[in-house]
């Protein structure tokens, strides 16, 4: 039976809400009988109930919202702290690349800091001198090595503790955000430094907003929500599921939003509808939308336009139609049909309003209606709003200047 | 136990650090090496002079000058390392919070520091007998032993305090306050004959009485250890050091939680 590098056995780890405090009767109780559970009302879990594998030289990612539980695991990962419950094992030597500035001491030079450092991942001075130019050579320190480290910047502090921790030969890597710091050419080096480190078979746990890299880089992803693993699997459909989830939770929130009614108008409703004029909640990029806004006036109004803006759930406005040339009655509708969407897969949110042609006036503004574009969510947020129409052609430079064919609709 | 086996693993780091402490310590002093001198020896002027002068405590064929010194070096080096040690994990908090390593290095660290000015300290100590021609037994070779023996006691304490601290943080004020109490309760500027002996097996339950007076004997006098106080000194400090590196060890777990 192969050991795994690490193992967690149904982690939780619990904080004491509030001040801390321990009475020193307590404390000496604890050590004659083994250690009794904490109070569980006044807990906060910031892991419940964790339980994963990771096989040696396996790269494991893992993503999740702000405060799910993902820094905690790497905190019990390093034995900085304990779990309240369960059980961690790790195999070989671990090092941790968590939070900037940890394991340094800010009165010692850098040089002082990599024996420290060194000394604190279990190598010898020895080892440490043997491989230390090449280690302030790669965080590129060579003209501050002997100046405290409380003088560094925050790129330099990563550098170094990158380098000291690449240099290392763990047999188990642990990164998080701290990479981030570092700018655009130190993050490539970092990441083929890691990307080598893969290949020598040191199991790495990556932990990263950066959805990209997370999915390039490993093989496996678990998905951590409100401290508990939410799903776990190919990186492709794990940052799928995390994305809509991200998604939902946005859409909720601008849901909560404006929903004006004036006291000249008010729209009662907007309706989303199809080619063939029927209610829909999913319209595919290429076919048309029409969406209907019902309304009516309480109080006459001079110059009154119907307008339209179209939100992605992120908030990011993705278009804004203006009837400006459409005079509007005491009652009824206006409607917008785009034909087709255009819009990438996502989920939106329709926003409708009236408003003065010539002052900036809103007289009523409503938000309520969603719609979703089916497919898969991009991995990468610059992959675009808008898809449109477009026909793609191939030939010789040198007929150049020939017109060139619009679109097939 | 386990524990000792990574503190010994773990040695370079411990080297490592104490060369750190010495630098740090000394460069951001003005006086530098010279502090370790004069924080003991003005100590003694002061006390020659209020207690062989002014007030005459008997102390038998010895000057009162190196009696007191011997006690005044060996109190400070307690003083100074419990000072030391005690808020070594809240002031490396750094450290302490955010990676693994074994922690009792930071309070060693602080009294084998102590020690190393101690050392220094200790050199004034050859020219002063000279001076004042005191003859030195050669049970003085039996010193170093009692030494071990405060420090290992030392290090029981400031295993407790300094992990106590990390959760109490009054604690680092509480100490200076009992040393100074605690320094009345030793002989140092006074001889031990002057407690009444129905007292005497209390006043020597205090491990720190039983060691100053130890050097004493050793150095002036000519005579063993009292043993079985020496050796309850010893049982005392044994079962200090057992119960708070328990105790430190359990805590630690949980210092990140709560520094």
């Amino acid at each position: 039976m192969s050991r795994a590098a690490i193992e967690f056995e149904h982690v939780g780890k619990g904080y004491n809400l509030g001040a801390y405090r321990r009475s020193l009767r307590e404390t000496l109780g604890g050590m004659l009988r083994p250690r009794a559970a904490a109070n569980p009302a006044s807990l906060f879990w910031a892991l419940d109930d964790v339980s994963f594998q990771v096989q040696p030289g396996e790269v494991l990612g893992i993503i999740g919202h702000n405060g799910a539980g993902k820094s905690t695991i790497l905190k019990l990962l390093s034995e900085v702290t304990y779990p309240t419950r369960g059980r961690i094992h790790t195999h070989g030597r671990l090092a941790a690349l968590i939070e900037l500035g940890a394991g340094f001491h800010p009165d010692l030079s850098g040089r002082d800091n990599i024996f420290l450092n060194g000394s604190i991942l279990g190598l010898k001075r020895r080892e440490i001198a043997a491989q230390f130019d090449e280690i302030v050579a790669f965080a590129e320190l060579e003209k501050f090595i002997d100046t405290p480290v409380k003088r560094y910047s925050s790129g330099m502090y990563v550098r170094l503790a990158f380098a000291v921790a690449a240099y290392v030969r763990a047999d188990i890597l642990v990164v998080d955000e701290v990479l981030s710091v570092g700018d655009a050419a130190f993050q490539q080096k970092s990441l083929d430094k890691m990307l080598e480190m893969r290949d020598r078979g040191t199991t790495i746990v990556f932990v990263s907003h950066n959805l990209w890299s997370v999915a390039s880089f490993c093989q496996r992803v678990l998905l951590m929500e409100r401290g508990r693993i939410a799903a776990e699997g190919t990186p492709g459909p794990i940052i799928q599921q995390y994305r809509q989830r991200q998604r939902e939770n946005q859409l909720a929130q601008t849901m909560q939003g404006a929903t004006t009614s004036g006291e000249q108008a008010i729209i009662s409703h907007i309706e989303l509808l199809d080619e063939e004029a029927r209610p829909q909640k999913e319209f595919a990029p290429l076919t048309p939308l029409t969406i209907r806004v019902h309304y009516h006036f309480l109080a006459p109004i001079a110059n009154p336009v119907g307008k339209i803006r179209i939100r992605r759930a992120d908030g990011l406005i993705c278009m804004e139609l203006r009837a400006n040339d459409i005079p509007l009655v005491e009652s009824g509708y206006f409607q917008a049909c785009l034909q087709p969407v255009q819009l990438m897969p996502d989920f939106y949110t329709v926003e409708a309003s009236i408003v003065d042609k010539h002052k900036p006036l809103v007289y009523v503004l409503h938000t309520g209606e969603t719609f979703t574009v089916p497919g898969q969510l991009s991995d990468n947020d610059r992959a675009g709003v808008f898809q449109p129409q477009v026909a793609w052609e191939i030939g010789s430079s040198r007929h150049q200047n020939e017109p060139i064919s619009p679109p097939l609709l | 136990m386990i524990h000792v086996r990574t503190l010994i693993a773990s040695r370079e780091l411990l080297y490592t650090w104490v060369r750190r402490e010495f630098k740090v310590r000394y460069s951001q002093s003005m006086l530098g090496a010279i502090w370790a001198i004069v924080q003991p020896l003005s100590l003694m002027v002061i006390f020659s002079l209020v207690f062989s002068l002014v007030l005459k405590v008997p102390t038998g064929d010895i000057p009162y000058p190196p009696f007191a010194y011997v006690g005044l070096l060996t109190w400070t080096l307690f003083s100074n390392a419990l000072n030391f040690a005690i808020p070594s994990l809240v002031n490396n908090i750094n450290l302490v919070s955010k990676i693994r390593f074994p922690r009792e290095i930071l309070p060693l660290s602080a009294i084998l520091v102590s020690l190393i000015d101690f050392a220094i300290a200790a050199l004034v100590f050859v020219p002063m007998l000279l001076l004042y021609r005191v003859p030195i037994s050669p049970l003085v070779l039996f010193v170093p032993v009692v030494l071990f023996l405060q420090i290992w006691f030392t290090f029981g304490l400031a295993l407790l305090a300094s992990a106590a601290n990390v959760f109490f943080r009054d604690i680092r004020f509480v100490i200076p306050l009992a040393l100074q109490i605690w320094f009345y309760l030793c002989p140092i500027i006074y001889p031990a004959e002057l407690i009444p002996e129905a007292w005497r097996p209390l006043y020597f339950l205090n491990p720190m009485a039983v060691f100053i007076d130890s050097y004493r004997r050793l150095l002036f006098f000519d005579t063993w250890p009292n043993w079985p106080y020496l050796g309850l000194a010893t049982l005392v400090a044994t079962v200090l050091v057992g119960v708070s590196y328990r105790y430190f060890k359990q805590a630690e777990r949980e210092f990140a939680d709560v520094i």
